[in-house]
């Protein structure tokens, strides 16, 4: 204790103080009988009191890992594990990333996986024609900076043959016999640019491709969005054809080499088509009948049933949409004509009834869906915007819709109101089937301050389960950690229930976010 | 020859509950120093204690031996004392009377000198520590407490609280200096910057 204050000052010194902490000492006889006691409990089987309560894991994990509260960038450094205040601990095992960075790489997994199942695959870069033909000794690291000037001086009679023959870009390899000529794999329309750069490096390439047979560049058919400058296709055979007396390899490669490009772009095309078509099937069943409901409710045109029928519409994807929307024709519980008497009374507008109608269909089964349901006035909601008094507003007879519905799908078996109502609902077009990650970002992000001022600076960082509904509004908000059974708890509830989504198909959706003190 | 805590160890993994109760023997007062000051209460210190040592026996076999055991058994001690801290239904007062931390200076049963003011002016600082100490978050706390107060290097703390002796370092500094400033407010002149 003679450290705890300066000697000649008087002044404390911190560090002694708190190391010659004085501790009360007790006789060593008590050490000695709860050591005692110790032993025989343990003798005696028990395992413990806080067994019932604290596992093995969780009292042998790490007490303290590295936390947000470090403020040092120290994270992953040592491989600590990350036990907010809590949460539930695992075993031992270091992890090497905080917590939130292993959200966030769960999160961009996530939209990897999104993006891998929406987009269409890149088109294909290095089998698109580069327009220079690089020499066989180019490398990775090239950085295919084209250097005239020394392509001049290696061919000094280059110029002079430019001027002789009628395309200077094939007048390279006149100078040599055809037979000497070295195979060439790469795109024709890439020769006149590529001529003088790959004379010093021969472009060597497979023999097959000179074994097939030569095929009339027309012959190709045309993608449906091949433009007008795509260029290889029929640039490269007529100058072939034109310069050289016997092109046979060259004009057998050129026509490969198009018959390559031509199947590339028609790849291409058929996985944009692919694609458009897959994006049209989940969209314009739903906008289908919901255009025909609210603006054209009276064009036959527009009255293009969905072929699924509701006994297999059982998943999200196929969300029958009784109440507004015409049936299938194939659906043995249709009734046209009661469709649009049933629309009108409802006074809502298509998307309000159409996610409600998605919300139900997603947790119904074939079977309930041909069980009567209540009417569609009584599901309606009792709010109205006036938008939603526009996009709703009958403007035709209850029977034009049904007429043209049997117009487009033809003559079908009467059927009872009752099962009308009950028919299969069609898919909403407007609602997608979950909410984007980042429109859950970013209605998290924007109720996520007012969560944040919950906490005190040492408060321990809690976590708050979002549960979504399919209207977007915020069904119940679950809070974990630190501020539960804190004012903190109800304080971080009120502000994410203020969380808003645009509508979507699923029922439900739950947003999982940490909120630590700001 | 002295049996070192891994032979006792090894021993009491074979059942030998007499080389386990020389290991409580061996560690049983630091263990209840750091219960007391990470629980401020002497019988939930009292009960932690314990509680350590039986769940320790209990779980040896998942004692991998990396570590020294005393590390392990500080890990547990710290798991406890923070799960009872947490199921705690109301905060402990920051100034409470009967605080188990201040014992030793109440009772000292050696004092520096047997001048009275003294002796009150060292019972003050203790008291503001506490209270200082009180003050940190329970990382800071843990980490000081281990550090700062128990004399644990930062490679034991490290491998006690399972973060890198970066971070135990920075969480030293960190309380430290927060300690210091508690202590400034209070009026007491710090050697150096304390930090």
């Amino acid at each position: 204790m003679s450290e705890t204050r300066g000697k000649s000052q008087g002044r404390v010194n911190l560090d002694a103080a708190l190391r010659e902490w004085p501790s009360a000492e007790k006789p060593q006889k008590d050490w000695e009988d709860r050591a005692q006691s110790v032993v025989d409990r343990l003798r005696r089987g028990e395992r413990g009191a806080t067994v019932a309560y604290v596992a093995d894991a969780e009292l042998l994990a790490d007490p303290l890992g590295q936390t947000p509260e470090d403020g040092h960038n120290s994270a992953g450094a040592g491989g600590s594990v990350i036990h907010p205040p809590g949460a539930k601990k695992g075993s031992g095992t270091p992890m090497t990333m905080t917590a939130d960075r292993e959200r966030d790489r769960r999160s961009l997994k996530d939209l990897a996986k999104m993006a891998s199942g929406l987009t269409p695959p890149p088109p294909s870069v290095g089998s698109m024609p580069s327009g220079v033909m690089r020499a066989a000794e180019a490398k990775a690291d090239d950085s295919g900076i084209v250097d005239l000037a020394a392509a001049a001086a290696a061919d000094p009679g280059a110029a002079a043959r430019a001027q002789s023959t009628p395309l200077a870009s094939h007048g390279l390899f006149d100078d040599e016999p055809v037979s000497q000529r070295p195979p060439m794999s790469g795109p024709i329309s890439a020769a006149p640019m590529s001529g003088p750069l790959s004379q010093p490096a021969p472009v060597s390439g497979p023999a097959s491709a000179h074994g097939l047979p030569q095929q009339p560049v027309p012959s190709v058919p045309p993608p449906p969005v091949l433009t007008p400058s795509a260029p290889p296709v029929g640039l490269a055979p007529s100058s072939v054809a034109s310069v050289h007396p016997m092109p046979a390899k060259k004009k057998g490669s050129g026509a490969t080499i198009a018959l390559v490009v031509g199947g590339l772009v028609a790849l291409s095309a058929a996985a944009a088509g692919t694609f458009l078509y897959m994006k049209s099937q989940a969209t314009s069943p739903a906008s289908e009948p919901v255009a025909m409901a609210t603006t054209q409710p009276a064009t036959p045109a527009a009255a293009t049933p969905d072929p699924t029928p509701a006994a297999t519409t059982t998943t999200a994807e196929a969300k029958p949409v009784d109440e507004i929307t015409p049936t299938p024709a194939t659906e043995p519980s249709l009734d046209p004509n009661a469709l649009p008497a049933a629309a009108p009374p409802s006074k809502t507008t298509a998307k309000n009834a159409t996610s409600k109608a998605v919300a139900r269909a997603s947790t119904s089964t074939p079977t309930k869906a041909q069980e009567p349901a209540p009417a569609p006035k009584e599901e309606a909601p009792p709010k109205l915007t006036e938008k939603d008094l526009v996009g709703s507003a009958p403007s035709d007879p209850a029977g034009d819709l049904g007429t043209a519905m049997k117009k487009v799908v033809g003559d079908e078996p009467e059927k009872t109101p009752a099962a009308a109502t009950t028919s299969p609902k069609i898919p909403t077009g407007n609602v997608p089937q979950k909410p984007s990650q980042g429109a859950v970002t970013g209605a998290l992000g924007a109720v996520l301050p007012q969560a944040r001022a919950c906490l005190g600076p040492d408060d321990p960082i809690s976590r708050a389960s979002v549960v979504f509904s399919s209207d977007g509004t915020v069904q119940r908000v679950k809070v974990s950690g630190g501020a539960v059974g804190k004012p903190a708890e109800a304080c971080i509830k009120n502000a994410l229930m203020k969380a808003k989504l645009q509508p979507f198909a699923e029922p439900t959706y739950t947003a999982n976010i940490t909120v630590r003190h700001p | 020859m002295t049996p070192t805590d891994r032979d006792l160890v090894d021993r009491a993994r074979s059942g030998d509950t007499d080389a386990f109760g020389e290991l409580v023997r061996r560690h049983q007062q630091r263990i209840h120093r750091l219960a007391v000051h990470m629980l401020r209460d002497r019988a939930e210190a009292e009960d932690v204690t314990q509680e350590t040592f039986i769940r320790a026996f209990r779980a040896l076999a998942r004692f991998d031996g990396r570590s020294e055991p005393y590390t392990w058994l500080y890990r547990i001690t710290i798991n406890l004392s923070l799960n009872r801290i947490r199921s705690r239904k109301t905060a402990r007062a920051d100034h409470d009377t009967d605080d188990p931390r201040l014992d030793g200076v109440l009772v000292d049963s050696k004092p520096e000198t047997g001048d009275p003011a003294a002796r009150a002016q060292r019972q003050q600082l203790y008291t503001a520590l506490a209270a200082g100490i009180d003050q940190l978050s329970e990382t800071l706390r843990t980490t000081l407490i281990l550090v700062c107060i128990d004399g644990r290097s930062h490679e034991d703390a490290a491998a006690i609280l399972g973060a890198p002796e970066g971070t135990i370092a920075w969480r030293v500094h960190e309380a430290r200096r927060k300690l210091k400033e508690f202590m400034q407010a209070r009026g007491f002149d710090l050697e150096g910057d304390g930090t």
